[in-house]
């Protein structure tokens, strides 16, 4: 029998204004699996991604995280987004570290404000995902005085740091130049190989066709490719997605 | 000039000083709910606080000092001209504050918001370890401005008698007829007390604005 998902989106419809972001999207992602989101710019990639942990509220559909079901087009219990967001870490194209704390302090607050987790317990959590990204060394220093590739790695640990099922990642390289995209890449794949479960949203052809299990190529607000990773990126069959993959590749 | 005369200016120090301190007291605690009810989602509060900002900032100084010194004074409450004085230019200073503060939150990234959001940070976890401390260091170089530009307009408290540098720098020139020297050096005490606050101003600046993300 097939587990139930981690993720499920069902019918998930976004506008704004009379601009139609997201077109009755559906989506599933199993535990410990790795799901690419691709597709060109102004797709509805992102925001699809920012309406899992209702960054973005949906208009219609509806959120189902880890058992818990959140129907858009309606105001959710803060409760229900609360326990919905416990489930799910986020990694922003920005990094979004908080610019006036260490780097321990950016991993080790929300534990304690969050989890409600002792201070010296937080530490020593960062300290070990500090590590396993390969900064430790880092834990005193100011993000401001971090590469950018150093400061999405610290992004990474401050998420998983509140264990969450789920790691969402808005276009986690696209900020960084290749060499620096590269290190965040291994962290991810190393996170992969772990057993994480992951959503993707990116421009790295690369990662999708050889980390990510399953691809879904988004555009115009709609789903027009999913399948296995290595099927989608090598052979596409729709117009639109070929069209995509060859502008890709043609880079 | 003699001694006694410069200590008798020497002594509305601590009044300039004590009169702008407690008006920026007044003005940077106040200042803060201000800047959040003029950003209220809850429209009545948001459009009352934008008009009484507006409103207080569109009457100059020394009308707001007559009106409670002399307008509260005959009959409402009974203020000494210090009280008055710290009164009007705290209040004044609140709502210059708060457009400081309003200009302080909207340097910071909409990422700060995500993140804190996407963490599960409550909205009070949001203001209290994301946002202020951003603020406050975005805002510190134009509220030391704005500290020295108060000290300098304290100076109108003279017309309704407070003892301070002004006040004395007028009575010592009334008596002596010695207003060139007597109000250069009133003047001097006034560039003495903002030198600091400048100083001050730009450590500040330096250290914090690299902790900050915009």
């Amino acid at each position: 029998m097939k587990a139930s998902p981690v993720v499920k989106l069902q019918g998930i419809c976004k506008s704004y204004g009379s601009h139609a972001v997201l077109k009755n999207v559906d989506l599933e992602v199993q535990a410990g699996e790795v799901l690419a989101i691709i597709g060109p710019s102004g797709s509805g990639k992102s925001t699809l991604l920012r309406c899992i942990n209702y960054l973005e509220k949906p208009d219609s559909g509806v959120v189902t995280v880890n058992g818990l079901a959140v129907k858009g087009g309606t105001e959710p219990r803060r409760h229900e987004l609360f326990q919905l967001r416990r489930s799910l870490g986020m990694v922003f194209q920005s990094f979004n570290l908080f610019p006036h704390m260490s780097v321990l302090q950016n991993v080790s607050l929300p534990q304690q404000r969050v989890l409600g987790r002792a201070r010296a317990d937080a530490d020593t959590v960062s300290m070990q995902l500090l590590d396993r990204v390969g900064l430790a060394d880092k834990a005193q220093q100011y993000p401001g005085r971090c590469s950018g590739g150093q400061q999405q790695r610290i992004a990474i640990a401050r998420a998983l740091a509140l264990d969450p099922k789920v790691m969402l990642f808005d276009e986690p390289t696209s900020a960084l130049d290749p060499e620096l995209g590269l290190e965040v890449l291994a962290v991810m794949r190393q996170l992969a190989e772990s057993g994480m479960t992951m959503i993707v949203v990116t421009h790295e052809m690369g990662f999708a066709e050889n980390v990510s299990d399953h691809a879904m190529i988004m555009a115009d607000g709609q789903v027009i490719e999913y399948g296995p990773s290595r099927d989608i990126i090598r052979s596409p069959k729709s117009e639109r997605a070929v069209r995509f993959l060859r502008a890709v590749n043609e880079r | 000039m003699t001694v006694d005369t410069a200590l008798y200016i020497l002594a509305g120090l601590p009044v300039t000083i004590a009169l702008t301190g407690l008006a920026l007291l007044f003005g940077a605690v106040v200042g803060f709910p201000l800047m959040l009810a003029a950003q209220s989602a809850f429209t009545p509060l948001r459009l009352l606080t934008v008009g009484v900002i507006s409103f207080v900032r569109s009457v100059p100084p020394i009308l707001w000092l007559f009106l409670i010194f002399f307008g509260l004074g005959s009959g409402v409450v009974t203020l000494s001209a210090f009280s008055a004085a710290v009164v009007a230019f705290g209040l004044i200073a609140a709502v210059n504050m708060a457009e400081i503060y309003r200009g302080g939150m909207v340097a910071i990234h909409h990422g700060q918001y995500e993140a804190a959001i996407a963490l599960n940070f409550s909205t009070y976890r949001l203001y209290r370890d994301i946002l202020i401390p951003q603020m406050v260091r975005v805002s510190i170089p134009s509220a030391a401005t704005y500290a020295i530009g108060l000290m300098k307009d304290s100076a109108i408290a003279s017309t309704i008698g407070v003892a301070e540098l002004a006040f004395r720098g007028n009575q010592i020139s009334l008596q002596t007829y010695r207003g060139l020297e007597v109000y250069a050096v009133v003047g001097l005490l006034y560039i003495l007390l903002s030198l600091p606050v400048a100083a001050l101003s730009r450590e500040a600046e330096r250290h914090l604005r690299a902790k900050v993300s915009r």
